[in-house]
């Protein structure tokens, strides 16, 4: 359908995983997809070549999404490169998972940084440059447990339920430059990681599930091409799970 | 070429009006939240398209305390200077 024809996106953190999933299914809708990642390794530079053989232009950037001024050296390349941003989705994250009494500060302060001062940091310097261009579609990638909560990741659940209230108030902010921003709300997904859980404890989270089975990364990156295309075009400051009714 | 704060006070006012969107004139001392009816938005952008014509960058604590015309006039004539 190409539903972002002509578009250019922008996906932080998608070497692999959910980001990469979007990148590539951003590219098969005609977008022109910029990545980012800590840095340059195998998945990458595959991904790249991925990218540009569906026929559209492809970047990788290596930039820390935690730091702000590596983030302006973002914008400054996408301005050379591309002139324009029309999708930004903010995906980076990662987890230091441990029950709150032997959280140590300094797992708490990465996943904050990470995971939600990235929200920040991409969104303040790239809303000039959709200010100026009056459009633009944010969609910043949050969890079920922000809305549910998960013994063992206070500082996960605490960086992603910041994203939803991020959401909802940058939404009102830009709506009126034609800019919209939504968040999307991953449930339990079928990643390396999941795939090491105990059979019983992966019987428990299928149980809770109504749809009986695990999302992968392409119901999420389906998600996120909703949110981020014209399809969505009245949708802003919105939260969208992903989650096979999880939440419910 | 430097210009004098007379100078930029009218070529600023001129810009303030034009990007407002309005045909009569404007005042030095109108408030940009009052009179001249704009919002926190309008504000942050009329700053840095103000910001881009000149090539300053003001500092964000500054532009916070923006209330006026003159007040964008006077950040602007110290970032020139401080060039």
């Amino acid at each position: 359908m190409e539903l972002l024809k002509n578009k250019t996106a922008l996906i932080t953190g998608a070497s692999r995983g959910i980001g990469r999933s979007t990148a590539l299914l951003f590219a098969e809708e005609g977008a022109n997809v910029i990545f980012t990642d800590l840095r340059e390794n195998e998945n990458s530079q595959s991904l790249v070549e991925e990218l540009t053989a569906k026929g559209v232009k492809a970047m990788f950037i290596a930039a820390n999404a935690a730091d702000y001024d590596e983030t302006l050296t973002v914008v400054e390349k996408v301005e050379k490169e591309f002139g324009r941003l029309d999708v930004l989705v903010n995906n980076a994250g990662i987890t230091r998972d441990n029950l709150l009494l032997r959280m140590s500060p300094a797992d708490w302060d990465a996943v904050i940084q990470t995971n939600l001062r990235s929200v920040y940091n991409y969104c303040k310097a790239f809303a000039p440059m959709m200010m100026k261009q009056r459009s633009g579609s944010i969609v910043n990638i949050s969890s079920i447990v922000a809305i549910n909560g998960n013994a063992g990741q206070c500082n996960y659940a605490a960086a992603k339920a910041g994203i939803i209230g991020f959401t909802r108030s940058l939404a009102k902010e830009l709506g009126s430059r034609n800019i919209r921003c939504n968040a999307v709300a991953p449930g339990f997904i079928e990643t390396p990681m999941t795939q090491q859980l105990s059979e019983e404890a992966r019987k428990s989270w299928m149980a809770q599930i109504p749809l009986r089975r695990g999302g992968t990364d392409v119901d999420v990156a389906r998600v996120s091409l909703f949110l981020a295309s014209d399809l969505a075009g009245y949708v802003t400051g919105h939260v969208l799970c992903c989650d096979g009714g999880l939440v419910l | 070429m430097e210009k004098s704060f007379e100078q930029l006070s009218t070529e600023i006012v001129e810009l303030v009006a034009e990007h407002l969107g309005y045909t009569n004139a404007i005042n030095l001392d109108d408030r940009l939240d009052g009179v001249l009816c704009a919002d926190s938005i309008d504000i942050v952008e009329l700053i840095m398209y103000i910001e881009g014509i000149y090539d300053v960058e003001l500092p964000e604590h500054e532009t916070g305390q923006i209330k006026t015309v003159r007040d964008i006039v006077n950040h602007v004539y110290n970032a020139i200077n401080q060039k």
